[in-house]
């Protein structure tokens, strides 16, 4: 390499693809120099290398290559787009550049998906679905079926950072679950970090989920719109100022609910039960230096039964953000954010109306820098600062008739910061590195009300309460998360990787079922509850073949949690302003092993992957201080995810799912009491059912055509298509003492059986047509 | 009344969830463990005290009785010692009442030797204004649509003070109507403290329930302590309540009963009794005994079985679970 004292200069500018839209982790390398670097998540590039001149490749997964030359005698800029390598319909890509990222990135344990991706796996009811998508990777686990809950190697579901566009999505899901609030229209890219996690991100022990949107065509109106089983969703972008400012615009809504007037049922017919959600941005390219973004989310469940009963829960985002870039090199995001998750549930009317409503909102500033010091070098630095409030629940006003009186749990309040540093260093020409450090820190300010507990067989009891002024901080966390990567090329093919985290954990979400519930409450650290801590390291090994057509990954990782967090039995997590005296605090660990195999062009793409991975609680006071497994162990988890195109106009994908049972606690004993049969239970965990291991196959089925010049498609989807009824839940019941309540139940006349629900027989579904334009 | 909230979300959605019986059993046996089934009352009355052993959860056989065990009830001054009518089923003599503000114990000693105990406090219960039986007609769930019958209401003020637990029974024609936990109405009284109760439906009796004859409906309202209304709660959480992705996870139904399992409770009570008077030979109507003002008044509200999706709800606020199970 020459490294002479020459003068350096500095090219540098954003990389979009043909409709503006910025690419985030796009290629840019010289080749002369064999040196290169990476857009960061702004589509942002810079490149500091001697006076010269130069060809500049730049490439991205989708895009043609572009090249070129430059004559580097100053600091210049340059901003390039790169056009759509997506195809005719059906005219096969091959790329002519290496795509081998896989093995040179430094990081592990970091999957991306684009939304194209996503598109293409095949799921319940033809929604693309971010979260279902991303259950299928290796080292990520279900709850429950259907469930948009994930567990990241052996973390809770509580444990990961979702962010759309920065924001936190404290409930990631529609529809109990059944569907996420991410509509794929929206999304421009996501990418799921589930160790060696970046020294950028905290808060959550066990993954990251960062979540983008698109910022829209800057060229031209363009738009797409489907109508499918269950939604229907109309998506509008492009420019109000060309090249200067673009919108985004994207909705959807379900609409089964529309039937229910022409139900005989009295309460079906006046209920609602729909979801819809709403995703909106602007971006505004001032000038070559700034660069502003504004985007929003809001999404809404609605379910309402009659008069008889309400719930209505949803998130709101919003995100305002202020690229900058001085002199080239050093590029700066300021973002200001705004999160709001919020549920009210009710009975409307009569003597018992009440409205309870709870929600959380949280501030937050953030001010982030990327210094590209030279090709071997990218530093970031920065910090967050989040003011969260809690509103644990309250009684509505609305209930004038109701005899109900109006209590409220007292709102909480913290403040959440971090600052962090991290280079990311290229050592020679087979080592890279990247290490940092975050640094959090978490304060509770008054006003606030925290109770002292006393330990107690089953229940804890107050034995004092203490009332902080508003404003009055009354206890400070604070840790230190170093964070470090370490990438090896072995050769041209094969590369090593490993890396240690530490994360901290402030906020925790109170729930203790395998599925999480629209109700379940966040709740932050404070004298009662310690903050959650983990380490993890992980070690991997990278392989490309057949002309980088084929990544191969194995990794391994094992991960130790301290203040775990877990619940007394029967414990009441609503509405209880003594909630953290339910909580057991413990610790956990997890080990496993991930292997994959993924295929990313050509006619065929997808992925195989297999996992094995365990995970453990030890908490005293559950199960007698015997370690157990959480309902998400499930050790062995397979994800066959295929899509191929079949000719110009179809396309088929499948995939297949298998994870094993789940350790489900039997009662071993029983008792009767005024003649029913009661159980009594076995150690937590102690038994997995035989045959409630989860298996399913999915197919879709893609035609694409076109109409005038429209892009169209229409589908049809088979979920479960060999109709394995799997278990949901598996209950015990005594079939005599229920089945009939007048018949007289005594001693001795049970007839236990054991109760399997399952949710999905064989579902196909249809997606009438898709329009992109 | 499972899942209710499951069931209408699902079959709202045009999904659909579907039972199968599994064909498996669990071997694994768990230590015997001495049963108790007991409790006081103000009433004078022969007071009943139940001991058994545990049986295997897959067998049917009849739970094995305790027989010949010394069984004793104190309020610390007094004691009464039960004796055994039917075995392994003890009884106080008739003459016993309890008192509220009074803790009881109940010390059972096994012919063995082995002992074990038992306490609970009765609590006074407010005055109970007026029960009213009123003709409606309520929605039972997707199955059974709207249903007529009688509607059980109560009106009252809730005592002042936080931390009080209520149970109703209602008899109709002198045969209990909630003979099951699950039926039953019981609640706390965190969302209604020293609230005036007004039109509280504790009890629906459809109409093919109650018979022409019926001339009497009674209803009682007991105070509870905490400990009983958790185990009215856990008893709900581990048997008919359970079945949905969103239950907690398994545990032991909670026990005053010390290293044993069940309850021995302890309660004040106080019954209305509202005469229903015929008109002509027709159905019963309410109408004439619209209200009625008893003398020996009884109080509450709590958790309503028709309506269970509702009062789940309220009553505990554990609804999330409660009201999905």
């Amino acid at each position: 390499m020459p490294a002479r004292a020459q003068k350096r200069y500095t090219v540098s500018g954003h990389i979009s693809d043909q409709s503006g839209e910025l690419l985030i982790g796009a290629n840019v390398i010289v080749r002369s120099l064999k040196s290169g670097v990476v857009s960061n998540a702004y589509g942002f590039y810079s490149l500091t290398i001697p006076e010269g001149e130069y060809e500049l490749l730049f490439s991205y997964i989708s895009c043609k290559n572009k090249t070129l030359s430059i004559k580097l005698d100053k600091d210049i800029s340059i901003n390039v787009d790169l056009e759509d390598a997506a195809r005719e319909i059906g005219e096969v890509v091959i790329s002519a550049e290496r795509k081998d990222a896989n093995i040179r990135s430094i990081e592990a344990s970091v999957t991306r998906l684009q939304a194209s991706d996503i598109k293409k796996i095949s799921v319940l009811m033809g929604e693309a679905d971010i979260i279902k998508s991303i259950q299928l990777l290796p080292g990520v686990q279900t709850s429950s079926e259907g469930s948009s809950g994930f567990y990241v190697r052996g973390g809770n579901a509580d444990q990961n950072l979702i962010l759309l566009d920065e924001a936190v999505v404290y409930n990631p899901s529609h529809l109990f679950g059944f569907f996420s609030v991410f509509n794929g229209d929206a999304i421009k890219n996501v990418e799921l970090q589930k160790g060696g996690i970046s020294a950028e991100y905290g808060g959550r022990l066990s993954s990251v989920l960062d979540v983008r949107m698109k910022e829209g065509n800057t060229k031209k109106i363009s738009g797409e719109g489907g109508v499918g089983s269950i939604s229907s969703r109309f998506t509008i972008d492009g420019p109000i100022i060309k090249d200067k400012v673009s919108f985004m615009l994207s909705g959807r809504r379900t609409y089964f609910d529309l039937f229910f007037p022409f139900l005989k049922d009295s309460v079906v017919k006046k209920s609602t039960v729909n979801f819809y959600d709403l995703n909106a941005k602007i971006t505004y390219n001032i000038n070559e230096k700034n660069r502003l973004f504004v985007s929003g989310y809001f999404g809404k469940d609605v379910n309402k039964f009659g008069s008889l009963f309400a719930i209505n829960y949803g998130n709101a985002t919003a995100t305002i953000r202020w690229n900058h870039t001085y002199g080239g090199k050093l590029f700066s995001n300021l973002t200001f954010i705004n999160s709001n998750y919020a549920y009210n549930l009710g009975v409307p009317a009569g003597s018992q109306s009440f409205s309870w409503l709870s929600n959380i909102v949280d501030y937050s500033v953030r001010n982030d820098y990327t210094y590209f010091l030279n090709p071997s070098n990218t530093l970031k630095f920065g910090f967050l600062t989040t003011f969260h409030k809690l509103r644990p629940g309250r009684m509505g006003e609305e209930s004038k008739n109701s005899f109900f009186s109006n209590i409220k749990i007292p709102d909480t309040h913290g403040i959440e910061s971090a600052i962090f540093l991290q280079n990311e260093q290229k050592i020679g020409p087979r080592l890279s590195a990247i290490y940092g450090l975050r640094i959090s820190m978490f304060n509770n300010i008054g006003k606030g009300t925290i109770y002292k507990f006393q330990q107690g067989e089953r229940e804890y009891s107050v034995v004092d309460t203490l009332n902080y002024k508003s404003g009055e901080i009354f206890k400070t966390y604070w840790g230190m998360e170093p964070r470090i990567g370490l990438r090896y090329m072995i050769n041209d093919k094969n590369s090593v990787k490993a890396s240690y985290n530490r994360t901290l954990q402030y906020m925790h979400l109170a729930s203790n079922s395998t599925a999480t519930f629209p109700l379940d409450l966040w709740f932050m650290s404070g004298p009662n509850v310690k903050p959650q801590r983990a380490d993890q390291v992980a070690i991997g090994y990278f392989r490309n073949f057949f002309n980088n057509s084929i990544e191969f990954s194995f990794e391994t990782f094992y991960k130790k949690m301290y203040n775990t967090i877990d619940y007394r039995d029967h414990a009441q997590l609503v509405a209880n302003e003594l909630l953290e005296g339910e909580l057991r605090i413990g610790k956990s660990y997890s080990y496993g092993a991930e292997f994959l195999l993924r295929k990313q062009s050509g006619k065929l793409t997808g992925w195989i992957s297999y996992s094995y991975s365990r995970v453990y609680r030890v908490i005293p006071e559950i199960n007698n201080g015997e370690r157990y497994n959480p309902a998400y162990d499930k050790p062995h988890n397979i994800s066959v995810v295929i899509s191929y195109d079949l000719s110009r106009l179809w396309q088929l994908s499948g995939n297949w799912v298998y994870t094993s049972a789940i350790p489900v606690t039997v009662p071993t004993s029983s008792y009767y009491y005024s003649g029913i049969k009661y159980p009594l239970y076995s150690e937590r965990g102690a038994v997995r059912i035989p045959g409630t291991a989860y298996h399913r196959m999915d197919i879709s089925l893609t035609y694409n055509y076109k109409i005038g010049k429209l892009d169209c498609s229409s589908n049809i989807s088979i979920y479960n298509v060999y109709n394995r009824h799997n278990a949901f839940v598996v209950y015990f019941r005594d079939k005599n003492a229920i089945a009939d309540e007048t018949k007289k139940s005594t001693t001795g006349n049970s007839q236990v059986e054991v109760i399997k629900l399952y949710l999905f027989p064989v579902v196909p579904s249809i997606t009438l047509i898709n329009v992109k334009f | 009344m499972k899942k209710i909230l499951f069931y209408l979300l699902i079959s709202a959605s045009l999904f659909t969830a579907c039972e199968e019986k599994m064909d498996v059993e669990f071997n694994e046996e768990g230590a015997k463990k001495l049963i108790v089934e007991g409790s006081i009352t103000t009433d004078t009355m022969p007071h009943k005290v139940i001991l058994s052993w545990s049986t295997d959860f897959f067998s049917n056989d009849s739970a094995q009785m305790v027989t010949d065990a010394n069984v004793i009830i104190t309020d610390g001054t007094k004691s009464f010692k039960l004796t055994e009518k039917v075995p392994g089923i003890y009884f106080t003599d008739p003459s016993v009442f309890g008192d509220t503000d009074k803790t009881y114990s109940l010390n059972i000693t096994l012919q063995d030797g082995r002992k074990f105990s038992a306490s609970d406090r009765i609590f006074s219960l407010p005055v109970v204004d007026s029960v009213i039986v009123r003709d409606t007609s309520l929605y039972m769930g997707p199955d059974k649509g709207d249903v007529s019958g009688y509607a059980i209401l109560y009106y009252g003020f809730e005592k002042p003070s936080p931390g009080d637990f209520y149970l109703w029974n209602l008899y109709v024609n002198d045969t209990i109507f909630n003979k099951y936990y699950w039926n039953s109405t019981f609640t706390d009284d965190k969302f209604v403290n020293g609230s005036y109760i007004h039109d509280f439906m504790v009890y629906f009796v459809e109409n093919k329930d109650i018979k022409r004859d019926t001339n009497s409906i009674i209803l009682e309202t007991l105070s509870i302590s905490k400990n009983y209304y958790n185990f009215l709660l856990d008893s709900n959480q581990e048997t008919v309540w359970r079945g949905s992705p969103w239950d907690a996870p398994p545990a032991n139904i909670s026990t005053n009963i010390v290293n044993g399992a069940g309850f021995f409770k302890a309660s004040a009570i106080k019954r209305n009794k509202i005469l229903l008077i015929k008109k002509g030979q027709k159905k019963l109507t309410n109408k004439s005994v619209d209200f009625h003002r008893s003398s020996s008044e009884k109080p509450s509200f709590s958790r309503f079985p028709g309506s269970r999706m509702v009062l789940s709800f309220v009553s505990s606020i554990n609804f999330s679970r409660s009201f999905a199970s």
